[in-house]
């Protein structure tokens, strides 16, 4: 279970304030969207999380430990794919394992299992050059599956994707959870996405973010795309673009 | 293929203008043809190749790896630590615009007319651009990735080997390409000051003669072993860099 304890953040050197008292929580394999506008906090939660910034009051913790003391408790994926040109596609997945020290053998048999796990077998052997954009996001977040931990935290992954593409990606993606059992944390700034993706939404709709509001999704899984069209989750579609457009009025 | 013929097509077109030139004015002391040039050659390959161009070539091989050693290693250092950057970067900057040939006469003075001399010259002339290219190079690597490494928990030592040396490979074959061809041609000049031999001096030796077919000779070989030496490092470049065109 992760949880955020009253959780005050401000970046060094600036002002404004951008977390003020935060505190939510996660249960282990729950599939949660974070949904607000741009310019948020969204990626700021996953700075805090995966330990590149440092919070300023609270605490941050993981099945009852503070995160400060704990290593590879989190998966991180950017928005860009971020490949190392020069590193093959199978060199790319093993980069996690190879910076912890994972022995060579081991490497090399768990990449080929995550890789045919995400469908990407027959790339290994290839740069990410001669990938699509969609493969080379799939890529990535092979090598994020790779880092090992439970709690995955990806950032807008889909966000700079034709939509035809994504929309494939994204069951892909639900496909890929259900088989891998870990908690996702997916940073969105779209409704839709959300709603499709996560059985929990968490709606940032000030700042600096004191509160999230927690929104059940009622749909089972496994998914498909026209039981977006049903009027219950029309509406909260509407609801949801509703709390986001009132915060950029305000 | 094309732009390569349009390039070997003017520079033949010169070399027939040359060659109509020079047997217009008809002084082979004031302009030789580029037929007399190539006699010339002809007539004293043995020697310039067995005498004067390995003397060139020793300075330009042991002055590079000198510029390459100390040129990586400074740039490595002012990556690793900004106080050294802060340091040394203006100064390399400012000795840029001292002209190495004309303080060279100062190394003779140290040093007389020897190897060593030579070498410092090519040094001077070429590890500057080493420098500043790598470490151009390492600062090109991107924050994200850098983060993105640092989310995996990778040592500063992991940083440097797995993201900002792969970055700077490209950047250090660019310095490779400027650099090299300039180590040939200022080994040729540095011998202007006094040397024992090599292909700079050689063609000095000519002009004393007002041999000016004699003059150009050798450096034709100083031309051909510079454009040699760069498709080499572009051969390699092409090979082990295969993936700049991304970037
Ligand atoms: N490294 C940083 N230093 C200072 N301010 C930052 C930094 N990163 C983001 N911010 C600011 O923090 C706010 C939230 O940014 P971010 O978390 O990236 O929002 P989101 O991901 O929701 O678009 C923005 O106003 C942004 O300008
Ligand atoms: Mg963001």
């Amino acid at each position: 279970m992760l949880a955020f304890n009253h959780v005050d953040f401000t970046y060094p050197g600036e002002t404004e304030k951008i977390l003020d008292g935060l505190s939510f929580q996660v249960q282990d394999g729950e599939f949660i969207s974070i949904l607000g506008a741009s310019g948020g906090g969204k990626s700021t939660l996953f700075r805090l999380l995966n330990g590149l910034e440092t919070i300023q009051g609270g605490s941050i913790e993981i099945d009852g430990k503070n995160i400060q003391g704990l290593k590879h408790y989190c998966s991180y994926m950017p928005q860009k794919d971020l490949l190392f040109p020069w590193r093959t596609v199978e060199q790319n997945v093993m980069l996690p394992m190879e910076v912890a020290g994972v022995d060579k053998a081991k490497r090399k048999k768990d990449c080929g299992h995550m890789l045919r796990r995400v469908e990407l077998e027959e790339y290994a052997k290839k740069y990410p050059r001669d990938l699509s954009g969609g493969m080379r996001q799939r890529v990535s977040f092979a090598r994020t599956l790779c880092a090992g931990s439970n709690l995955l935290l990806l950032d807008e992954p889909f966000s700079a994707l034709d939509s035809i593409t994504r929309i494939n990606l994204q069951e892909w993606l639900l496909r890929q959870w259900v088989k891998f059992n870990r908690t996702v944390l997916f940073i969105t700034h779209d409704v839709e996405e959300a709603i499709f993706l996560s059985q929990k939404i968490y709606v940032i709709t000030e700042k600096p973010i004191r509160s999230v509001e927690q929104i059940e999704v009622p749909l089972p899984y496994p998914r498909t795309r026209d039981m977006l069209l049903q009027p219950e989750i029309m509406r909260l579609k509407e609801e949801l673009i509703h709390a986001l457009r009132q915060k950029v009025e305000a | 293929m094309k732009k390569k013929l349009y390039g070997l097509g003017f520079g033949a077109f010169l070399i027939l203008l040359w060659q109509l030139l020079a047997v217009k004015i008809n002084a082979s002391y004031i302009l030789p043809s580029p037929l007399q040039v190539w006699q010339a050659l002809q007539k004293n390959f043995g020697v310039i190749m067995t005498k004067h161009f390995p003397i060139t070539m020793e300075v330009v091989l042991i002055g590079s790896g000198i510029a390459l050693v100390l040129g990586i290693s400074l740039a490595i250092l002012m990556d690793l630590d900004e106080r050294i950057e802060k340091a040394v970067y203006p100064i390399l900057t400012v000795s840029q615009t001292i002209p190495v040939l004309c303080i060279a006469p100062i190394f003779v003075l140290w040093f007389g007319y020897t190897t060593t001399t030579r070498v410092i010259v090519v040094v001077l002339l070429t590890f500057f651009s080493i420098t500043v290219n790598v470490f151009d190079g390492f600062k090109a690597t991107k924050q994200e990735m850098t983060e993105l490494m640092a989310t995996y928990g990778a040592t500063p030592m992991q940083q440097f080997m797995k993201l900002r040396l792969p970055t700077a490979l490209p950047y250090f074959f660019t310095a490779l390409k400027i650099s090299i061809p300039w180590a040939v041609v200022g080994s040729a000049i540095a011998e202007w000051l006094g040397a024992p031999g090599g292909l700079g001096n050689y063609s000095r030796k000519m002009m004393m003669d007002l041999n000016a077919a004699g003059l150009i000779a050798p450096l034709l070989v100083i031309s051909a072993v510079a454009l040699l030496i760069n498709m080499l490092i572009r051969l390699i470049e092409r090979l082990v860099v295969t993936w700049r065109a991304e970037v």
